[in-house]
């Protein structure tokens, strides 16, 4: 596979991650993670609703998906690991996003109990991918518990705002000999292809897509932004100037004396 | 016999295994998950893993939630 993503034991050829969350149908939901082409689908875990009859999700996701499950809900290191324990338990794999978000306005994450569910779990043989306030001392952290990628957040959950960390988010780029994976906040196709022209190993897209007039369409459009943005990156972006240069040179006009 | 489930209580005329107790609730058994005093129980040991007085059941499923899914209860 040519510029495969080596990740968490597998080898990805799609760099877009996607979300179920929000979604109005699950069909269209299904028809979107169709389009998109990505290859990893993130659920969350809840509580039975014993009132309302609900449909198994995971009917609707391609059976080819690496299913990584999230736990969201948790507030500290020790909800994320029983959560992750629990998902684990259902056979769905060793996948597991780590949300640990006490913070009930923004949602952002407590990046220090989310390194110590990392220990954890990546003790426990998890393929661990933290959800974390972009952060060099947390992202150092994490590589030295095991986790098998960072996923830094671009704006709050939600939001589609798009690359507001983008600073933070290149210095772990730079620094961080994993994985990084911006998650969260990408609103349109335009910023993940940015987030890939830095470097970025991939992006997770949720409710971009989800909430789009057409998800499905929306899909595809983020799958080629993603592609671009990979190629361009691997293609070494030009160097940017402050004074203009012409692209050919500035003799031999006609009618010039 | 009182019992809790998925944090509301509950009262069982009888002594029930866990299988049977879905059954009865109607619960599709297909990506579930049953915590049993925190115990995760396998699918396997349903049918023979009785819920007992002051048992406290947590019966999980997934669902829809990439970053976005915020706790309900």
């Amino acid at each position: 596979m040519e510029d495969a993503l080596k990740i968490g034991g597998k080898e990805l050829e799609n760099r877009l991650f996607i979300g179920t969350g929000k979604f109005s149908d699950n069909r269209l939901m299904e028809e979107a993670i169709r389009r998109s082409g990505a290859q990893v689908v993130t659920v969350a875990l809840r509580r039975i609703d014993f009132e309302s009859s609900q449909e198994n999700i995971l009917q609707y996701v391609p059976h080819e998906c690496i299913l990584m499950p999230n736990t969201s809900g948790a507030r500290n290191a020790g909800e994320a690991v029983r959560i992750a324990r629990v998902a684990k338990a259902s056979g769905c794999g060793n996948w597991v996003k780590i949300e640990v978000v006490p913070d009930h306005k923004y949602l952002l994450p407590d990046n220090d109990e989310t390194v110590k569910a990392t220990e954890i779990l990546a003790g426990e043989g998890f393929a661990v991918f933290p959800y974390i306030n972009p952060d060099l001392i947390t992202a150092k952290k994490l590589k030295d518990a095991g986790a098998a990628a960072v996923m830094p957040l671009g704006a709050p959950i939600g939001t589609n705002r798009g690359l507001e960390t983008r600073e933070m988010i290149r210095i772990l780029i730079n620094e961080i000999a994993l994985p990084v994976i911006v998650d969260a906040g990408i609103g349109k196709p335009s910023e993940a292809a940015q987030a890939m022209e830095m470097g970025a190993a991939a992006v997770l897209v949720n409710t971009a897509i989800a909430t789009a007039q057409d998800p499905a369409a929306m899909a595809a459009a983020f799958d080629l932004g993603i592609k671009a943005g990979r190629r361009a990156y691997l293609a070494g972006p030009a160097a940017t100037r402050e004074r203009a240069e012409a692209s050919s040179p500035l003799t031999g006009f006609l009618g010039r004396e | 016999m009182k019992i809790t489930v998925n944090g509301t209580k509950e009262t069982l005329s009888a002594p029930t295994d866990i299988d049977s107790f879905l059954q009865e609730k109607g619960i599709d058994r297909k990506g579930i998950v049953v915590e049993l005093n925190r115990e995760i129980i396998p699918q396997g040991d349903w049918p023979k893993t009785v819920i007992g007085e002051n048992d406290s059941l947590e019966i999980l499923r997934f669902m829809g939630g990439g970053a976005v899914a915020w706790r309900t209860h």
